[in-house]
């Protein structure tokens, strides 16, 4: 994977884990299924990069983390939506879809030529 | 729920914790994939494998974790740091307000006074002038230097235009002159102000264009040519409301049409006539001018080439004047060419009293940084077994030292918050009373640069009183103040030391801007008690200008002035009117060489000059003058009589020592051609020059013989001034509605404003020296009274062993007697090598007057020992038992 593509990653990856929360809370593991599962595995190469975008939201108060125990009595992290993150997340995905709706609409003109 | 954000206690960094962490829940991650994978078929070895491979590097993932994530803690661990700091310092702050109002308003005076006088001093002395190119600006002078005169004497136009032409050095040279013109057809007459400049002053000199319309060309400045007129933005606004179509507009200016070619840019800052309302061309040719070669009549400006250094245009011009000197023996002979930087020559009367204003404005600034130093000095001693107890509590040195810091910091930014509003205050002050005529004063105001310097002054003094006592508590010892429990024994005896020298130092530095002050005190008393040759009060006078246009001839001026004098001095309650063609103490006047019958005729370069007034009969009357010997000009002196003339007795006793010059005949300019005038009397010396000025040779014509065309009435009256004023113009307006009367002011205000920049620098230093003086009571009054509340157990302990209570009052009064002691003597030295530098300042006192010395030195003694004497007698009055038992 190149840095390019890293980078253009990072912030996809930040808004995933924000709205993978936004259904509740949820440690790393169950993220990464979420993740898996609504993007058919394809974005979440390895799922390792999700722990240091955890770490970097927890820092920056997007998320809070919180030790807590796991369905089967296990220890576990668990991560939680902020209200600076929900505002964090409604205010990206809003961006996200004016960004790739124009995007969307200059392909369909080339398209079209 | 409570995230982490909420927290406000946090343990300190711990990686091993964090490490802890990590592993547990990458583990945690991985097991749960190996969980499912093995659900999904795979043996335990194949899941694993397939989840570490999903996972990716499971040692780089854990390291950048906990890398990241000690850098995280540590930010916040530092930032947390601060803010418990600020909190801490706010408590502070707000715990004592007494003595952070204290601090924060000595703090805001120091500062605010030191940013206002600097943004003057710097908006006058050093702001560069605002054109091109600025360094290239050259005022020249005529250097009369050699033959008596000054050095930076008036110009002439032949002269003029013989450097124009031979310079090379100077890429252009231009010429000014400029004063009041009455503009009439704009409503009422109006005296407004007018700066005449050669058609190459505004473009090539100064390098500015007109904001609208055209500027002057050669042809405009043809002698002849049609009047034409750049309007200033201010005058625009004022006088055509702005109207911005100029086709066809004229003003009529003594009763010459001018058409308006041209608006000046508004930002358009005039190095000289600063305050002129109209620009237009002087017309006059090398030949074809009002001021021949001889004369001194004419202010010259020129532009340097970028190639050309000073020196070398200062060399050319040498080399020019001697050149015209050869040439022309009989008007240049000693004379030469002085080049000074246009802005150096702006400021150069202002600048040793500015130069002196920014040095007491330091010490201000220096006194106020020692009170807050001594203040917070103060506090950290009581504070000392409070910080022992937070060292013994965990608190690192550092911690404690950040913590003094943030609370001085704050200290400071409050006080430079509070100076910077003072600041701009203050600088509107200063601006609005400074003295008229003080040059580029109205481009004045508190800029970037200024601003940088209020940073720089609260920072450094923060720093400065902040840095003191936390190195103190820092190389403080702990077991010390935890055993003397605050109550302070030796450690607190070290504290009264350092804060004992503080107290000296503040003392001296307040005893040498006293000093300062006093002097110039003493410098104004004896201005003002300065005999001037006349009578100011009760005077007043009025200038009135006759165009030549309406008045073209001698008879026509002559017959004016008489019948204005005449209805005036029938007014009631008048008792004397007469005219005059200047005004003392305006610094402008004429003169004319002259040679006294039966002696020789000096050489050229060697002729005498004498100063030379035309006044009415009834002058001298109405200014209070008096007479030495002979009589003064009566009304018979008319322009039919024998040409009469009265001498001060300062040309009387240079020229006529040990003769009675009464009936001696002298002339008046040219010897080949004498006109001879009768000397009939001898008046004292009247201080025309401004009241320092030196004593200079002078001489009156009767008016009627040669009327000017600029009138100076002047009328004795015990009445009040401003109903005399407007009886005054409606006489003028009666007798002809075209003419201006300008300049209505009693003569006390004209003696009160050739006053005005020693007025100015008395009082402010005046101010600084109170200020000083307040500030240093406040800090010696600390200083005592602390120490009384740190040694009552001392007293009692005296009381009870027999002390009287005399006996402990004066050794408190001792004690502080040396602290002042010690300040006067540094004081002293301090100032009799600082007021050496304000030597120019003074008049009639020596800037080491003991007198002067003496008395502030009583003053601050006595109010030193008043300073002392309520904590002083505090401690006599302590109850031992009181004081014994509360230990």
């Amino acid at each position: 994977m190149t840095d390019v593509a890293l980078g253009l990653l990072r912030g996809t990856l930040d808004l995933l884990i924000l709205k993978a929360l936004s259904t509740g809370e949820k440690h790393g593991y169950a993220v990464s299924e979420w993740i898996d599962a609504v993007t058919d595995g394809s974005l979440l190469v390895e799922e390792g990069t999700l722990y240091p975008a955890l770490h970097r939201l927890a820092r920056r108060g997007l998320v809070a983390a919180q030790w807590g125990v796991s369905e089967n009595n296990r220890r576990a992290k668990y991560y939680v939506l902020t209200r600076a993150g929900r505002e964090h997340l409604a205010d990206r995905a809003a961006r996200w879809e004016a960004y790739s709706a124009a995007v969307a609409k200059v392909l369909a003109e080339e398209g079209t030529a | 729920m409570s995230g982490p954000r909420k927290r406000r206690f946090r343990l300190p960094p711990d990686p091993e914790r964090l490490r802890q962490e990590v592993d547990e829940e990458v583990r945690f991650h991985l097991e749960k994939k190996v969980e499912r994978l093995r659900d999904e078929g795979l043996t335990e070895e194949e899941a694993w494998a397939e989840a570490r491979r999903r996972f990716g590097s499971v040692d780089r993932v854990k390291s950048q974790l906990t890398r990241e994530g000690t850098m995280g803690m540590r930010r916040l661990a530092v930032w947390d740091g601060m803010r418990q700091d600020m909190r801490y310092a706010l408590r502070q702050v707000f715990r004592n307000p007494m003595f952070s109002a204290i601090t924060v308003l000595t703090l805001a005076l120091g500062i605010g006074a030191t940013t206002a006088i600097f943004s003057v001093v710097d908006g006058i002395l050093f702001r560069p002038l605002p054109f091109p190119e600025p360094h290239e600006l050259t005022a020249v002078w005529a250097d009369w230097s050699r033959r008596g005169g000054p050095s930076d004497e008036w110009m002439n136009f032949p002269n003029y235009f013989d450097l124009k032409d031979r310079s090379r050095t100077l890429e252009a040279v231009a010429a000014w002159d400029g004063g009041p013109v009455t503009l009439t057809d704009r409503g009422e007459p109006e005296q407004i102000v007018a700066g005449f400049v050669s058609h190459d002053m505004l473009s090539d000199v100064l390098g500015i264009s007109p904001a609208m319309g055209r500027g002057f060309t050669a042809a405009d400045d043809e002698p002849g040519a049609p009047g034409t007129v750049l309007l200033t933005d201010g005058f625009w606004r004022r006088a055509l409301g702005g109207e911005p179509s100029l086709s066809g507009t004229t003003l009529t200016l003594d009763g010459e049409i001018y058409t308006v070619i041209g608006i000046l840019p508004p930002e358009f800052e005039a190095p000289f006539m600063p305050n002129a309302d109209v620009w237009v061309p002087l017309r006059q040719s090398r030949t074809d001018n009002f001021c021949g070669r001889g004369g001194a009549c004419l202010h010259v400006v020129a532009r340097r080439a970028d190639s050309a250094s000073l020196e070398e245009a200062r060399a050319e011009a040498t080399e020019i004047a001697r050149q015209l000197e050869v040439e022309y023996p009989e008007a240049n002979t000693n004379t030469g060419l002085t080049l000074l930087p246009l802005l150096q020559d702006m400021v150069k009367d202002a600048r040793a009293a500015l130069l002196v204003l920014l040095g007491g404005v330091g010490v201000v600034l220096l006194i106020a940084c020692v009170n807050v130093a001594n203040l917070l000095l103060a506090r950290s001693t009581v504070r000392s077994s409070e910080l022992a107890v937070r060292s013994a509590l965990g608190a690192g040195r550092r911690r404690l030292t950040s913590q003094l810091l943030t609370e001085s910091a704050l200290l400071a930014a409050l006080g430079g918050l509070a100076g910077l509003a003072l600041a701009y205050l203050g600088t509107d002050v200063l601006v609005a009373t400074a003295p008229a005529g003080t040059p580029r004063i109205e481009g004045v105001g508190v800029d970037g640069r200024v601003l940088a310097f209020v940073a720089a002054a609260t920072l450094l003094s923060g720093l400065l009183f902040g840095v003191i006592p936390s190195l103190r508590s820092a190389a403080g010892d702990l077991h010390g103040n935890l055993r003397e429990g605050g109550r302070g024994g030796s450690r607190g005896l070290a504290g009264m030391r350092a804060r004992g020298a503080l107290v000296s130092g503040q003392v001296a530095l307040a005893l040498m801007l006293l000093v300062g002050a006093g002097l110039l005190l003493r410098s104004f008393q004896n201005l003002r008690a300065e005999d001037l040759g006349f009578e100011p009060e009760n005077v007043l006078t009025l200038q009135v200008g006759l165009p030549g246009t309406r008045y073209p001839d001698a008879d026509a001026r002559r017959s004016f002035v008489a019948s204005l004098e005449e209805r005036l001095g029938a007014l009631p309650g008048v008792d004397a009117v007469g005219s005059t063609s200047w005004l003392p103490l305006t610094g402008f006047g004429s003169d004319v060489t002259f040679n006294i019958e039966g002696r020789p005729v000096a050489p050229p370069g060697q002729e005498q000059a004498v100063w030379f007034r035309r006044v009415t009969p009834g002058y001298p009357d109405a200014m209070g003058m008096r007479l030495v010997a002979g009589r003064w000009l009566t009304a018979s002196d008319d322009e039919n009589a024998p040409r009469v003339v009265v001498i001060n007795d300062g040309l009387a006793r240079r020229h006529f020592p040990g003769e009675n010059p009464v009936g001696q005949r002298l002339n008046l300019g040219d010897p080949e051609n004498p006109r001879w005038w009768e000397i009939v009397g001898i008046a004292t010396e009247v201080r025309y020059f401004g009241i320092r000025g030196d004593s200079r040779d002078a001489l009156y014509l009767p008016f009627h013989q040669a009327p000017t065309s600029t009138v100076f009435v002047v009328l004795r009256s015990g009445r009040e001034a401003a109903a005399l004023a407007s009886e005054t113009r409606t006489i003028v307006a009666e007798m002809d509605p075209s003419l201006a009367v300008a300049s209505v002011r009693p003569l006390e205000t004209v003696v009160a404003d050739a006053l005005g920049p020693e007025r100015f620098v008395t009082l402010l230093l005046g101010l600084f020296a109170a200020v000083a003086l307040v500030l240093a009571v406040v800090g010696l009054y600390g200083v005592v009274s602390y120490g009384v509340s740190q040694r009552m157990r001392e007293m009692g302990v005296r009381l009870a062993l027999g002390a009287e209570s005399g006996r402990i009052r004066g050794l408190i009064l001792g004690q502080s007697l040396i602290l002042v002691g010690v300040g006067l003597a540094l004081g002293v030295g301090g100032g009799l090598a600082a007021t050496r530098l304000m030597e120019r300042l003074l008049f009639g006192v020596s800037a080491t007057d003991p007198w002067t010395f003496g008395v502030v030195a009583a003053v601050l003694t006595a109010v030193a020992l008043v300073a002392t004497a309520v904590p002083a007698r505090r401690a006599a009055r302590v109850d031992p038992i009181v004081v014994l038992r509360s230990e």
